[in-house]
């Protein structure tokens, strides 16, 4: 057995107590939980919007309260949205500077890191806390070039017309039922702008915050990456854990414009007590490029599958996902990419790991129309099982409706075999080090997509769970 | 009796379950009812046989008929009830109406969804031919022929009783039939007991204006083995639905689908195999041809149940579209709740390579020749395999494909 059972894997671990630790709950503004007409006129009055976004929730209202709940996918029985709280507007004013931001809210980003990761390796920074931005800067000189990285409030308010061009047209309400639950009560996210030519040297990073209990989070994020542009944005998401339902309900829209090229990345490390059903999805016009890194390790349940859609000639897509699914965890996670012109091309490798009888489910779905003369695409699902609790699916649909098409999927489901195993511990690691060193290497063609601070950070993460799964 | 009842996907897992599509029905304008069922019950004497289906036919009665998106099919109405239809046979089967009480327990025993719930109970209620085939252990049946004649609808239900350590070859034949609107709907249960084993092929030739739905559930116990080669062509829809049960530690299984459709052809499958015990093996193995506006879509699921260790999966799928119109779907599913097993999928789906096509017409084929021959020749192991029990059907069977190609 384990020859060096004095290597404390502790010392491997990042403390618990980083994500899940609770500040007071405090917040300047709150409604009532539930949603109801009078609830959303609210939120929309405290932000002081114009007509057009007013009536964009109203009539997203609407199709939320008359539309079904989707016919795939986790099931919501047990999320009472009337017991969820819409809108908690934090103690704290939309701030450009740290010293402005109120004290226990900076405590928390410190303690998460996000001020220290801005100072080294990004080109800005938004952090949301519960319902609103608190702090959001870029660099002076990206601002300089005509870059906008603003809170969604402010941009639409500055940016009107900018903002309503973009605003839910790459998922309208009508999309599903969340999607219109989010488009009535949606508050925070980013809007961001990159003009022309411009490609932003370091990434930028938003990082979404939960407070309060039984709280609703929907920040909605554009990004518009115009001709020739690039940019690369990190997302990470916690909360600590409460007793009751939390829900996540974002958003995320992108536009990648004629030979622009984005990268999206996402680390959701949300409690265990939290429902995420969010919908992402970018528009790619010719030559342009979208990569999706999607890692999705924490939530009670969640329903996330980034899509791509590939409209102009040549453009290219790319989606690296992780899903982590452990005790009782229903990760419904995949990818959807749509190829309508000729040319394009798709990449997908999806790897889910599932433990102490946790659910991955993986569905993807893969169209390649009519005019995708020439298109080429290849999706590979990995699933790691660590027990024999557990159960992880893959469940892709593709779909070809061309003749000159070269498409390519395959799946495989498989575990850590003893002899690994027996070899590592040979070499003194102890079984959970052992264990944790295999799904490291199972996630490495992730992770290394991701910046070296959120590489260290995931890894940290799988050791954890790793550890606490074996027990 | 402990009763088993397969369902095409089961979306639970401990205390989650997740939300399971639901496929719409539509109560058609006129249905068979009373006059049609009692007309089946006089074609039989069997009276465990009566009181299976008249309990069947209570089930029909609570089902509307499925609107399918992908297959194009919004509700349906039954065609002029005929309530018998002659299938001729070679090699040694008896008629559904000669079932044994142990067959009539294999009936009661074995439910399962089909490709729809009332397509398999229409085929059971309103029955108009069937066959019960019962080997003894440790028999070695010779081959039999099923050759059915397609003229008029035709609703099957059958059981094929292998006791251990015996052998059976059945060929069911759908005959070519002129182009009119016919149908079939079938229902059969296969059980392998230990170490018996089958070889089943089904070869259905269908015009471009029927609809085929063939459902069969096949259970396979301890080292039993079966192998099934699934050959369908044409049809305004083609259903077939194969559900296997590995039951028994050792039980393996080999399926080798085979789709063309040309038209407007749609050929909507769903194969299923469910790992319940250790050491079992199941593989899917499909090629497919589609062209003109036809569309195939192709289910294949693997699902590994807990306690089915060291268990071997694997299936691979490959359709080649012809024309720039055809469709070509395809949904390969794994599902696994076993960690100690190995299991893969595989799909394709591309055109003809470019320099096979070349290579030929430096040889003198013209182009259309070079791909008809390429085409075909992906359902070349499949026609030698029924040239082994008759040349004749053998040479219809690549007529038709090399026709449609």
């Amino acid at each position: 057995m384990a020859k060096n059972e004095n290597v404390n894997i502790e010392d491997l671990l990042v403390d618990q107590s980083k994500f899940d630790f609770r500040n007071p709950e405090t917040y300047a503004y709150k409604t009532i939980p539930g949603l109801n007409e009078k609830i959303v006129q609210e939120i929309s009055e405290q932000k002081e919007e114009p007509t057009w976004m007013r009536d964009l929730r109203l009539k997203s209202l609407h199709i939320f309260d008359t539309w079904r709940d989707p016919r795939f996918g986790v099931d919501v029985s047990d999320l009472d949205v009337s017991k969820i709280v819409a809108y908690i507007r934090p103690r704290a004013k939309k701030s450009t500077s740290w010293n402005d931001v109120p004290a226990e809210i900076k405590d928390t980003f410190d303690k998460l890191g996000i001020p220290e990761a801005e100072k080294k390796a990004l080109s800005g920074v938004g952090a949301q806390y519960d319902s609103e931005i608190v702090y959001q800067n870029i660099k002076k000189e990206l601002e300089n070039l005509g870059v906008i990285f603003l809170n969604m409030e402010s941009a639409v308010k500055e940016y009107p017309d900018l903002v309503k061009e973009y605003f839910m047209k790459a998922v309208a309400p009508t999309n599903h039922k969340y999607a219109a639950l989010h488009g009535a009560v949606w508050s925070g996210g980013t809007f961001l702008y990159i003009p022309k030519g411009v490609k932003v040297p370091l990434p930028l990073q938003a990082y979404f915050r939960m407070n309060n209990p039984g709280m609703g989070q929907m920040e909605h994020t554009i990004i518009v990456a115009d001709e020739g542009s690039e940019v690369a944005f990190i997302e990470g998401c916690s909360a600590p854990y409460y007793e009751i339902t939390n829900l996540h309900a974002g958003m995320v829209e992108i536009y990648v414009k004629k030979g622009a090229r984005v990268k999206y990345a996402t680390i959701q490390n949300w409690s265990k007590n939290t429902y995420n059903l969010n919908t992402k999805r970018a528009i790619v016009d010719e030559d342009g490029i979208m990569e999706w890194v999607s890692g999705s390790l924490g939530s009670h349940k969640t329903m996330i599958y980034p899509s791509s859609i590939l409209k102009g000639k040549g453009a290219k897509t790319e989606t690296k996902a992780i899903t982590y699914a452990g005790p009782n965890q229903h990760m419904d996670s995949g990818s959807k990419v749509f190829m309508f012109a000729p040319y394009t091309s798709a990449n997908v490798d999806a790897r889910s790991i599932s433990i102490g009888g946790g659910w991955a489910f993986y569905r993807g779905w893969l169209k390649i129309g009519e005019n995708a003369k020439g298109a080429k695409a290849s999706v590979s699902c990995q699933a790691l099982m660590l027990d024999n609790e557990s159960k992880s699916d893959t469940v892709p649909l593709i779909e070809v409706y061309t003749d000159e098409a070269d498409v390519g999927h395959e799946a495989r489901i498989g575990r850590i075999k003893e002899e690994q195993i027996y070899y590592l511990m040979s070499r003194g690691l102890s079984e959970a080090e052992a264990k944790a060193m295999v799904v490291r290497g199972f996630v490495e063609p992730f992770a290394k997509e991701l910046p070296l601070e959120y590489a260290i950070e995931l890894n940290r993460l799988i050791n954890l769970e790793v550890e606490s799964s074996i027990g | 009796m402990e009763t088993i009842f397969e369902k095409s996907i089961d979306m639970r897992h401990k205390d989650l379950k997740a939300v399971e599509w639901q496929v719409p029905q539509i109560t058609p304008k006129k249905d068979y009812g009373d006059y049609e069922f009692q007309a089946s019950l006089e074609q039989i004497s069997n009276e465990l046989l009566k009181t299976f289906k008249n309990y069947r036919y209570e089930a029909y009665k609570n089902w509307g008929f499925p609107k399918w998106k992908r297959a194009k099919l919004n509700g349906y109405e039954p065609d002029k009830y005929v309530s018998f239809v002659p299938v001729s046979t070679t090699g040694k089967i008896l008629g559904l109406n000669g079932i044994d009480q142990d067959g009539i327990e294999i009936l009661a025993k074995y439910d399962f969804e089909g490709a729809h719930r009332k397509f398999l109970l229409m085929a059971e209620a309103f029955s108009n031919t069937g066959f019960y085939l019962k080997t003894n252990e440790g028999e070695e049946r010779e081959p039999i022929t099923l050759t059915y004649d397609w003229k008029f609808p035709i609703y099957e239900t059958s059981v094929y009783n292998l006791s251990p350590f015996s052998k059976a070859t059945v060929i069911r034949y759908l005959m070519p039939s002129k182009n009119e609107r016919l149908f079939r709907t079938t229902s059969n249960r296969i059980i392998v007991k230990e170490n018996a084993s089958l070889e089943l092929i089904n070869i259905n030739l269908c015009n471009n204006d029927s609809i085929n739905i063939d459902n069969t559930l096949i259970e396979v116990q301890k080292n039993g083995k079966v192998e099934v080669i699934d050959l369908n062509i044409g049809g305004r829809i083609t259903s077939p639905h194969i559900v296997f049960r590995l039951a028994g530690e050792g039980a393996q299984a080999q399926l080798f689908p085979y789709f063309l459709g040309d038209k407007d052809n749609v050929i909507d499958m769903l194969y299923l195999m469910r790992f319940y015990s250790p050491e079992t093996t199941g593989a899917i193995d499909a090629k497919g041809v589609i062209k003109d506006k036809a569309k195939a879509i192709f289910r294949g699921f693997l699902d590994l149940k807990k306690g089915a260790k060291e268990a071997n999966a694997s299936e691979s799928e490959y359709t080649l579209t012809l024309s720039e119109k055809a469709k070509a779907e395809a949904l390969p599913s794994l599902l696994v709740d076993e960690n100690e097993v190995n299991a893969a999928h595989a799909a394709t789906v591309g055109s003809i390579e470019k320099e096979k096509l070349y290579y030929l017409m430096t040889r003198g084929f013209s182009l259309e020749e070079a791909k008809k021959l390429i085409s075909s020749g992906l359902f070349e192991s499949a026609i030698d395999r029924i040239k082994v029990f008759d040349e004749g059907m053998s040479q219809v069977v690549k007529d038709v494909i090399f026709q449609r190609i």
